[in-house]
């Protein structure tokens, strides 16, 4: 009883999402244009052009249906293409549970999923173009909410544990502690000086190297204090 | 806070620093510019500060400045009219559920605190852009949100923490699970979405696979070590703030694995988790603008100076710029792997430790 329930109400969340994602993309589609399919002045083929923040190559040139004839809409192609993000998380999350591997789910979905679009197109020429061309719209769909899905993080900031109260960190004398930031302050600015004076006399590696000895001066004076 | 801000600064500083003058170290060995670089004319050269200024004066290929596109809203007045609409009608059945004590109140609750979390965000977005240049709509909408459960804690006779604490559970189940559990699900494909943008950018990464793996080592490292080195140093916590301090320790690591590297470590993970947020939030409102100050206008060092100083809200922050906004994801997911591997060597640990407790 209790995991139909589970199970219709999971449901029910995911048809509001969609709804929620198909509304928001056809008022957004008719009034930004970057959205839209946009036609290429080929009379051979339509083109369609990936979202502004991806991509400025018209997609069908490695299209999802061969000559770029797709049946469906941007709109479609976008929830189409976040549900199998969405799948796609799910699946690799379960995965990595069941291989007890405690790696993030997230990020190993993203690193898979970038290197199975490289070995593809590298193995198949063309797969991995068509992959990402389907997935493009979801993804772009999912950038654009991206900011929403922190806001969890960011509410539940009342109920963390205090970091210490503001007499905790002043009772390290407050002297010291402009001294601390100042000496901070001026080793950014001593660092960006040696940046760009390294662009015009020394190599990378002696910045690198230079940059690590600062920090380790940092780490030394500070604990000398 | 000073954590968070001179955190920010100094990681977003030195990994923007080191892969320009990386890149302009390469460019002038093969004497061919990067692709998607833009080489100014000849009349443009850097001028170096300070004593430099006036024996050297060097031509030094700059790209151009992004491009500011025109100002477009990403969301419509007529979605913020529907979800309006839709979370006063599931707030009224809310509260109404609750003081009837009825048997779903908690999952309609859910959907109220999900629609009405939505709503404000679209709402803050379509703020005057004056505005969300200093607040960024993502602190805006949380205001919005506190303050709904606020009303909510009235309405139901309840209180306002008591409120938040059904707001995010840790569970899917229908019984208990809140709108932040059903938010932070889809967190999951967002992230893995961020390889659909990497991909979209192969040619380039591959041209500078060099350059962010040399980003990769300076953000964590530096983040790390740097950041030990000063919560030490303004004592944070106080003489027993051993488990403060190492909890800030991973601020510029992704919230997933910023919390593997604080259980290593032996933090606080919920500690951890308000610091990465903040982290977050300081890089989404002022991150773009801060590396435009520096002078920072090569979309590969943008990029990878906001992934791996400003993390997952960073990298959103980063989606105008079509050419730094893979690299942005990319330095954000090395960092992270890079920051766990580093702590995970036990030798590192001690030392990290060591340097942020003291002996």
């Amino acid at each position: 009883m209790g995991q139909s329930l589970h199970n219709h109400s999971l449901s029910v969340y995911r048809l509001f999402l969609a709804f929620l994602f198909f509304a928001d993309i056809t008022m957004y589609a008719q009034a930004n244009p970057a959205w839209k399919p946009q036609q290429i002045t080929n009379p051979k083929r339509k083109a369609v052009m990936a979202p502004s923040s991806f991509s400025n190559v018209p997609i069908n040139q490695i299209s999802l249906s061969r000559g770029g004839e797709s049946g469906m809409s941007v709109q479609d192609k976008a929830i189409v293409g976040a549900g199998a993000l969405f799948i796609m998380d799910t699946v690799v999350r379960k995965a990595f549970r069941a291989n007890k591997i405690s790696f993030p789910a997230q990020l190993g979905g993203c690193i898979l999923l970038f290197v199975t679009m490289v070995l593809s197109e590298a193995i198949f020429p063309g797969m991995g173009d068509c992959i990402f061309h389907a997935l493009t719209p979801g993804a772009a769909l999912l950038t654009k909410w991206l900011p929403v899905f922190f806001v969890p993080g960011l509410a539940m900031l009342p109920l963390a544990p205090s970091i210490g109260t503001t007499r905790d960190v002043s009772s390290f004398h407050s002297t010291f502690l402009s001294i601390t930031i100042l000496e901070d302050l001026t080793l950014t600015i001593f660092l960006h000086t040696l940046a760009y004076l390294s662009i015009v006399s020394c190599s990378a590696w002696f910045l690198f190297f230079l940059q690590y000895s600062c920090i380790y001066g940092a780490i030394t004076t500070s604990g000398n204090i | 806070l000073s954590v968070v801000v001179l955190g920010f600064y100094f990681s977003c500083s030195t990994v923007a620093f080191t892969v320009q003058l990386l890149r302009q170290g390469i460019s002038k060995n093969k004497l061919v510019p990067t692709n998607n670089v833009v080489i100014p004319d000849a009349s443009s050269s850097t001028k170096v500060s300070g004593k430099s200024k006036k024996s050297i004066q060097v031509q030094v290929p700059q790209p151009a400045p992004p491009s500011s596109p025109p100002v477009v809203k990403q969301f419509l007045e007529s979605t913020l009219h529907s979800l309006a609409i839709a979370s006063l009608t599931s707030g009224i059945i809310s509260i109404i559920a609750t003081r009837k004590k009825f048997q779903f109140a908690t999952s309609l609750q859910a959907v109220f605190h999900f629609v009405s979390t939505v709503t404000a965000y679209v709402w803050a977005s379509l703020l005057p852009s004056s505005f969300t240049k200093f607040v960024h709509p993502l602190v805006t909408s949380t205001t919005l949100t506190w303050l709904l459960m606020q009303l909510t804690a009235l309405a139901t006779d309840n209180t306002f923490k008591a409120v938040l604490a059904t707001y995010k559970a840790g569970s899917l189940h229908w019984s208990n699970c809140g709108a932040g559990d059903h938010l932070l699900n889809l967190l999951g494909p967002s992230v893995i979405a961020f390889a659909v943008a990497m991909y979209s950018r192969k040619k380039l990464l591959q041209e500078n696979l060099f350059v962010v793996l040399i980003a990769m080592l300076v953000s964590a490292g530096g983040g790390l070590f740097g950041t030990a080195a000063f919560v030490r140093a303004i004592q944070l916590g106080g003489k027993n703030g051993a488990l403060v301090r190492l909890s800030v320790l991973s601020r510029n690591v992704t919230t997933a694995l910023a919390i593997a590297v604080t259980s290593i470590l032996g933090g606080n993970i919920s500690i951890a988790s308000s610091v990465v947020v903040l982290t977050g939030i300081f890089a989404a409102t002022f991150g773009r603008s801060i590396l435009t100050s520096m002078g920072i206008h090569d979309p590969v060092a943008r990029g990878l100076g906001i992934g791996g100083a400003g993390q997952g809200l960073g990298v959103a922050s980063m989606s105008p710029e079509s050419d730094a906004f893979p690299f942005a994801a990319m330095s954000m997911v090395l960092t992270a792997v890079c920051a766990t591997i580093l702590v995970s060597i036990p030798a590192v640990k001690d030392v990290l430790v060591q340097l942020a407790v003291g002996p």
